[in-house]
């Protein structure tokens, strides 16, 4: 009984230190010959004390796009709040800007993605957690990306979003290392 | 002659302890702050090499009285003063961490990489014609988010 109370009381205690050591990465990747890369890390607790201090234009004029096309963050509530009493695989699709995009759930998962007569062929798609995408919406107007971040020290180590194209590649995920392995014990060239 | 040495001694001593305060007020005032390096060096066989080494105690004394509204930078910009106060929240945050690479982009050959290292911001940028690295305490760093701020 007493090794279980200490149990408990050591996960409680660690729970708020582990998701204040997590470290947000994204990394962009193009394919092509040039091969440009851009990788940016930062500590999720410094997001999240940054997030109150950030213009509020930002969230206000957010919007998702893929390739050339556009939704709102109104637009794209409507259609969470459609799959979320759905069963998974359902697909709804939209026409902003009269081009085609299907948002899908797959359990744990949402997924926009275009259409491959798009844009001379190319494509793409985005995917998100689930539960990422209704914590992003759950305001009635801007996003909400205080809430996101909330969520996402409570999750833990995880990926957040994955945007594929022909071209390029976008990873955004969350774990506790500061960054890519360094060189000889240092960050600097 | 043995007042004289007695004098000479006493001079001496005075002369010591003189340069000793002053070196250890200057140290105390502009180095113990760490210090601001620019190392820039062309590629090719006759690139030039400079290499500017300033403590950053003078430094932020310069950012803290220095007439910045004269120079005509894009901090004029009101967007810029906007994401400031976030910059700096980041910035305080990230004396509490470990060191890490921060922002790396590498474009075809040229790098551009922004580490947290040894407490310092460290920017170093390769490119086709030169390379530079530059170091800058956070200390730095603060004074000149608030010499923008003053803009």
């Amino acid at each position: 009984m007493r090794s279980a109370v200490i149990l408990g009381a050591t996960l409680v205690f660690s729970l708020p230190a582990f998701g204040s050591e997590l470290w947000l990465h994204i990394r962009s990747e193009n394919h092509d010959s040039r091969s440009n890369r851009v990788v940016i890390n930062l500590p999720v607790k410094a997001l999240q004390k940054a997030l109150p201090l950030i213009p509020r234009d930002v969230s206000r004029n957010c919007e998702l796009r893929i390739n050339e096309s556009s939704i709102s963050p109104r637009e794209l509530r409507a259609v969470v709040e459609q799959l979320r009493v759905a069963p998974s695989g359902t697909e709804v699709s939209l026409r902003p800007d009269g081009r085609e995009l299907h948002v899908r759930r797959d359990g744990d998962v949402l997924e926009v993605s275009g259409t491959s007569d798009w844009n001379g062929g190319l494509d793409g798609s985005v995917k998100v957690p689930f539960d990422l995408a209704e914590a992003l919406l759950g305001g009635d107007g801007d996003l909400d990306f205080r809430a996101a971040v909330e969520l996402l020290v409570r999750r833990g180590t995880g990926e957040i979003m994955l945007v594929s194209r022909e071209d390029q590649t976008v990873r955004i995920w969350v774990d506790p290392i500061a960054s890519a392995p360094l060189r000889n014990g240092r960050v600097a060239p | 002659m043995k007042g004289l040495l007695k004098f000479v001694l006493l001079v001496a001593l005075i002369f010591t302890i003189l340069v000793g305060t002053a070196a250890y007020g200057v140290h105390r005032l502009f180095f113990n702050k760490g210090v601001v390096s620019v190392h820039v060096a062309e590629k090719g066989r006759y690139g030039e090499r400079v290499f500017v080494f300033l403590p950053a105690g003078l430094v932020n004394a310069a950012l803290a009285i220095a007439p910045l509204a004269s120079v005509d930078f894009e901090v004029h910009d009101p967007a810029v003063h906007e994401w400031l106060p976030a910059v700096q929240a980041v910035l305080t945050e990230l004396e509490h961490y470990e060191d890490a690479v921060l922002l790396e982009v590498d474009d075809g050959g040229e790098t551009f990489r922004l580490v947290r290292e040894d407490g310092n911001l460290r920017l170093f940028v390769d490119s086709h014609d030169a390379t530079v690295r530059v170091t800058i305490p956070p200390g730095t760093v603060h004074a000149a988010v608030r010499a923008f701020n003053r803009l």
